[in-house]
């Protein structure tokens, strides 16, 4: 899964590109079980890091870059470059994670 | 009987504010203090918002370049929530809430530096620092990401 080079700079330090492969992305949209869902409730009475959250939130990210990082490799691309993320709640208790940047093939 | 159900049903919600304030209070020192200690550790670590990639001939290109991120969920207290939706009435600064961001932030650069130093970087280039609520107050989300540059 490593051998693809990510980056959120406009290119890969020391290395040129060669050629431009377009706009990459993933995208997912994650919701707690109800369980956890109720214990985070719980913890949001004294406030703090919501860790369920915070786990859930981190590998859903990580879903969404294997989705970018695997469409880049379909596509022929060693390197993604100026990659963005942004989160955003789409209902009560469901979150999009989106990632995108561009698909390059470096020397 | 009937009447200490009555008193408790009643009492409840000032049970939760008194709790919130007090166990929220306590937890907001000790994230304070766990950060402080953290910010002395990696404060080797240096970051940069600037697109500036480091000038390298051809003979030192860099070992590795890594996408480096930090991220936590973070929420208040129900007393100081109570506060802050009177703040926001009366308009002005919600200090509650001001104060959770920078806390949230200070943190999330702290397990970015942690990424980076794990991977042997010193550099973080281009960070961005971003946050979003995640649903229905259930708190709100602070990421930072950066390229970690690590040179020969």
């Amino acid at each position: 899964m490593n051998d693809i080079i990510l980056t959120n700079l406009e290119k890969v330090p020391g290395r040129d590109i060669i050629k431009h492969l377009g706009l990459v992305q993933g995208n997912t949209v994650r919701a707690k079980h109800i369980g956890r869902d109720i214990a985070s409730g719980l913890k949001n009475i004294v406030g703090g890091e919501l860790h369920a959250y915070t786990e859930l939130l981190t590998d859903s990210r990580q879903q969404a870059v294997d989705r970018m990082t695997e469409t880049a490799r379909s596509m022929g691309a060693n390197a993604v470059v100026n990659i963005r993320f942004s989160t955003s709640s789409v209902a009560a208790g469901a979150s999009e994670l989106y990632v995108y940047g561009t698909a390059v093939i470096i020397e | 009987m009937n009447l200490a159900i009555s008193v408790i049903s009643f009492l409840w919600p000032f049970i939760l504010l008194g709790l919130g304030w007090g166990i929220g209070r306590s937890i907001i020192s000790r994230h304070q203090n766990r950060l402080e200690v953290q910010e002395d550790a990696f404060k080797d670590i240096r970051l940069h918002n600037i697109k500036y990639i480091p000038p390298m001939d051809k003979a030192a290109r860099p070992a590795e370049t890594h996408l480096v991120t930090g991220s936590l969920v973070l929420s208040i207290d129900v007393f100081r929530r109570l506060i802050a939706s009177f703040m926001q009435m009366l308009g002005g600064e919600v200090n509650n809430y001001s104060e959770l961001l920078e806390r949230g932030r200070r943190d999330a650069l702290l397990q970015l530096k942690a990424h980076a130093h794990r991977l042997g970087a010193q550099d973080v280039y281009n960070i961005k620092i971003q946050s979003a609520s995640i649903g229905a107050s259930r708190g709100i989300e602070i990421l930072a990401y950066g390229t970690a540059v690590k040179p020969l």
